[in-house]
């Protein structure tokens, strides 16, 4: 009963924001902040009690076919996780970030909307449900992308607007088609007929048009074109959510649910995300080496990242598969972090421009020191997180047979090495050009230090407590994936 | 607008209103529910905003309040599930159960929540598209065009 | 005869992307979202019919065939859903309009891409 209110309560906090806010114009800082940190709180509880059970709940009392369920099993756990931890720090960031801007109470309530569409999405067991939730996901960013009304702000929300509605469409057809072969909406339902009944043609001719929406949102590299005028433009926590989180939970959550869990998935299908992927990763990585507008540069370090994701699971294998879901969950803590740091450098300092900064490593020093986390855990120096998941995914890659593959993934963990020194040097350790006010900066404020450090303690503790995160969060994840068409049968009898 | 519109939108306006109203009440008998109602009666208040002009509607209906009448909907939305689950009905708990009493089919006063909660949407959805619309149409623009047809 | 009228669907959803794809005017392209919208609708609509069957409204003592009332309730969500995109794109329009004085998305090139 308890995941009932992981959609509910940041609806409800918003509804009494939108209220509240006539009255006090400060109310909404406090509010939505205790509703993040209940919502942590409960996703961590539920890592620690679920055990690799399975919980549904009816709504509404209506049996398993024919009402809307919500289903929670170890997939949905782990993104619950990532969701609530991302969403929690960047609540406690915004509180003196969003100082700058005059409609504070409206960007929280946009991002109370944003967290419970994020939270229906992965605990969803109807498929019409899913599409829907992912709409509410969607509006919530459009309109936070331009949310300081300026040109720039704008342009990107309307490129984003644009492929994202087409996106939405495609998946929406996807839909259809699906449910006019089975004949019902329910995911566990849908699942048990198509592996009683085989692939019939209309089922291979839905899943490249899913695959197309889904790439869409995800930003594989054809269709990668919003995201480095999107993520740069927004209001850093909202960068921070938008890359850590939105773009792992629209895609990468529907491929498998979709074609892992109800579909079945070919060989070609998992080649194909195996190659978008791969020239996801070094598309990425070679444009970000070229940048020099900080936010910009960790834009395509996220393309590149969500190319690594797609290619431990276009493996295979079950060592791919764990990699991935652990590079989930580290891409989350050390992306968001990095955005935030970048946050923290602009409020500082006014300036994105890394060719023109330098010198900060003794001025802020606990920016500094979150950096250092997060870069460490990007380019896969241990002890940190980032080294076991692309570790895992290599050796995946390695088990399945794809040895030049393999080989050009481990050339790739060097640029993506040089571009996180590139930042180093640039912005925290070189000696500052000489039109800098250097003497005027200091640290940002409380508030903000907090937020970094929670991650980036996190960020080290991923890859400490590397064994036990393996066995309580990533192996049941990897169950669902696994188990595949079997996921049907597992949902039904509950 | 021009005369011979406003006097026939007046005649016409109250019967919109009212069909809103007849489908989001008849939504569990007849075709139509909370949402198709809800959009015909905000494009009742559209329609008067059109029309009439901007200062008129929010004499009949204040767009900032319009919000407020939105988010309270939504509240008892979910205040109406939660009473499902604390157990008015022995035996069923759960959110959104039916608890109210299940008179024959084909009557107005049957079907349990389903009435109460089609209302409740109906109100969400009419108020709130109003208010959206009365938030693009009343901002003025930079070089002084105000944004009113 | 049967499937000829789910491709004309389609068809309208294909005329809505291209012109998405092809038009240099954002309102047009709006247009063209919209368009795009209601052939997925229109498909929806038609994955429920039965032959020889009438519409899903019980009336008393008249028992019929009835065609997929399902994708029927699934369309006021779509549309409501189609509709809050277009208003949230025209008001970027809007906005769009003041600040650079042009529809044309040839002209609004500030980031690159």
């Amino acid at each position: 009963m308890l995941i009932l209110l992981f959609p509910l309560l940041p609806i409800i906090s918003a509804l009494c924001l939108i209220i509240l806010e006539r009255f006090d114009e400060d109310s909404g800082d406090y509010l939505s902040s205790a509703t993040a940190f209940v919502l942590f709180a409960m996703a961590v509880t539920i890592i620690f009690t679920l055990n690799g059970g399975v919980v549904v709940y009816h709504l509404g009392g209506w049996g398993s076919p024919l009402g809307v369920d919500l289903v929670l099993d170890g997939f949905s756990a782990l993104f619950l996780v990532v969701i609530n931890l991302v969403g929690f720090v960047s609540m406690l960031y915004s509180i003196e970030y969003m100082k700058k801007f005059t409609a504070k109470a409206k960007f929280y309530i946009l991002h109370l909307f944003l967290i419970a569409g994020l939270n229906g999405i992965v605990l969803s067991g109807d498929i019409f449900n899913f599409y829907v939730f992912m709409e509410i996901v969607a509006f919530a960013s459009y309109a936070l992308i331009a949310f300081g009304v300026e040109q720039l702000d704008l342009e990107a929300s309307i490129r984003y607007q644009v492929l994202g509605t087409v996106g939405s469409f495609f998946v929406l057809l996807g839909i259809g088609i699906l449910y006019s072969v089975t004949g019902t909406l329910d995911l566990a339902d849908m699942s048990r007929f198509i592996s009683q009944t085989g692939i019939n043609r209309a089922i291979l001719f839905a899943v490249p048009l899913l695959l197309f929406g889904f790439a869409l949102k995800a930003a594989l590299v054809p269709f990668h074109a919003w995201l480095p005028d999107a993520h740069p433009t927004a209001p850093t926590p909202v960068s921070a959510m938008l890359s850590g989180v939105v773009i792992k939970v629209c895609s990468i959550y529907g491929i498998v649910r979709i074609f892992f869990g109800v579909t079945g998935v070919s060989p070609t299908l998992l080649q194909i995300l195996l190659y978008a992927g791969l020239i996801s990763i070094f598309f990425g990585a070679f444009s970000a080496l070229r940048q020099t507008d900080f936010k910009r540069l960790l834009a395509y370090s996220s393309i590149s990242q969500i190319g690594y994701i797609m290619l431990g699971i276009g493996t295979g294998t079950p060592l791919g598969y764990a990699g991935a879901m652990f590079h989930i969950l580290n891409h989350a803590t050390f992306k968001s972090l990095f955005f935030i740091v970048a946050g923290a450098v602009e409020h500082s300092t006014g300036e994105r421009n890394i060719t023109k900064l330098g010198g900060l490593s003794d001025k802020m020093p606990v920016t500094f020191l979150s950096s250092l986390s997060a870069s460490f855990s990007l380019g896969g120096v241990p002890p940190f997180g980032g080294f076991f998941s692309k570790l895992l995914i290599i050796l995946g890659l390695f088990k399945a047979g794809y040895l030049t593959v393999g080989l050009l993934v481990v050339l790739s963990a060097v640029f993506t090495l040089a571009y996180f020194l590139k930042i180093q040097r640039n912005v925290f350790l070189r000696l500052p050009t000489s039109h800098f006010p250097l003497p005027t900066i200091k640290e940002v404020p409380v508030l903000m230090r907090v937020s970094m450090l929670i991650l980036a303690i996190i960020c080290l503790g991923l890859g400490l407590a590397f064994p036990w995160i393996l066995k309580a969060i990533v192996e049941p994840a990897v169950a669902v994936l696994t188990n595949g068409c079997k996921y049907g049968s597992l949902i039904l009898g509950l | 607008m021009d005369k011979t519109i406003r006097i026939l939108t007046s005649y016409v306006i109250g019967l919109i209103l009212i069909f809103g109203f007849y489908v989001v009440i008849y939504g569990h008998i007849l075709p139509g529910e909370g949402f198709d109602g809800g959009m015909l009666i905000a494009s009742a208040f559209i329609l008067c905003m059109i029309v009439y002009g901007r200062d008129e509607a929010k004499k009949r209906v204040n767009i900032s309040s319009a919000l407020v009448v939105s988010a309270i909907a939504g509240l008892l939305l979910i205040v109406v599930g939660f009473l499902g689950l604390i157990g008015i009905r022995d035996g069923h708990q759960f959110f959104l159960d039916n608890f109210l009493p299940q008179g024959d089919p084909h009557y107005l006063f049957s079907g349990g929540i389903v009435p109460v909660l089609n209302v409740l949407l109906g109100v969400l959805v009419g108020f709130g598209f109003y208010a959206l619309f009365g938030y693009l149409v009343v901002w003025r623009g930079e070089r002084g065009t105000d944004a009113e047809p | 005869m049967s499937i000829l009228i789910y491709l004309f669907s389609i068809l309208l959803f294909l005329i809505g992307l291209y012109c998405i794809v092809s038009k240099e005017n954002l309102l047009k392209i709006v247009i063209g979202i919209k368009i795009m919208g209601y052939g997925v609708s229109l498909f929806f609509i038609l994955l429920g019919w039965r032959r020889d069957s009438s519409a899903p409204i019980i009336i008393k003592d008249m028992a019929q065939n009835f065609v997929d009332p399902l994708p029927q309730a699934l369309i006021p969500a779509i549309m409501v859903i189609s509709l809050a995109a277009t208003i949230l794109m025209l008001a970027t329009c809007v906005r769009l309009y003041e600040k650079y004085g042009t529809f044309d998305i040839s002209k609004i090139k500030e980031l690159k891409g």
